[in-house]
């Protein structure tokens, strides 16, 4: 997995890459506790080049909602690929944060 | 029938072997992106509960209350039909039923959301049947996945949580 975390405005960009497993998923979380120490709490994820993700990788997503709303903010996930999107509706994840198409969408969203 | 095992340690280091074992099947049997997808799945969620719950993070084995036997885990793939396969998954951890464990509700907003616990509910939505025994001392979970269709949702065997 790579992750690259880019500011955008009052928004945080998160690029996630490749598989979010019971082995990677941990780096992801000190990321979000870390970003959210340094005060950011509106947080997008990029996910158009994230292959994989379970239980584990639901868990630290689950995190940075309950992270960023005790701040006051918001998370939001774009380019989200099928196999993913199976994940999140099936663990009923599609109702805790807006999903969208573009990057674009999401930075409004958030903003 | 064309079938293939491989054995585990209790260590999360050995995640990244289950995950090749089961793309390397799947490649040569040429099973589709979404099934080999659901069985990553649902074998990584079985996997990673055992190795924490069952043994016990790091598994050393030497542990206060750790398994007095040397830990046996085991993963077995097996083709079943043209489009689908048996996952055979066992361990000679302390007994885990799925059957008997509580579903998630997943209704609740964010704030309470527990974190954790999606793992059983993942295995019993992507597999199409789950049989569970405890046999000898170990664990046996088989699934039956096949290609296409949609997941049902959870409510396996008509059965309702307790």
């Amino acid at each position: 997995m790579n992750l690259n975390a880019t500011p955008h405005g009052n928004c945080m960009i998160i690029r996630i890459e490749g598989r979010l497993d019971g082995n990677t998923s941990p780096r992801l979380e000190q990321e979000i506790l870390r970003l959210c120490e340094e005060g950011h709490h509106r947080l997008a994820f990029e996910m158009d080049a994230l292959d994989y993700v379970s239980s584990a990788g639901l868990r630290v997503l689950l995190l940075a909602v309950k992270k960023t709303r005790a701040a006051g903010g918001r998370v939001a996930l774009y380019g989200v690929g099928p196999a993913i999107r199976e994940v999140l509706e099936i663990s009923g994840f599609l109702s805790l944060f807006p999903v969208l198409g573009t990057k674009e969408e999401a930075l409004d969203i958030l903003a | 029938m064309r079938a293939t095992s491989i054995r585990l340690r209790p260590d999360l280091d050995d995640l990244g072997r289950l995950q090749r074992f089961i793309r390397r099947f799947c490649d040569r049997h040429g099973l589709d992106e979404t099934l080999h997808n659901r069985v990553q799945l649902a074998c990584e969620e079985w996997f990673v509960n055992v190795v924490k719950h069952g043994f016990g993070e790091g598994g050393s084995g030497n542990a206060a209350g750790a398994a007095p036997e040397a830990p046996d885990i085991a993963v077995r793939l097996a083709l079943t039909r043209p489009d689908g396969l048996t996952i055979r998954l066992t361990d000679n951890g302390p007994p885990f039923n799925p059957d008997e464990h509580p579903l998630p509700d997943l209704s609740l907003p964010a704030e309470q959301r527990p974190i954790g616990g999606l793992g059983v509910y993942l295995i019993r939505t992507l597999a199409n049947s789950l049989h569970y025994e405890r046999k000898d001392g170990r664990n046996e979970l088989t699934l039956r996945m096949t290609a296409g269709g949609q997941p049902d949702n959870g409510s396996k065997n008509g059965e309702e949580p307790k």
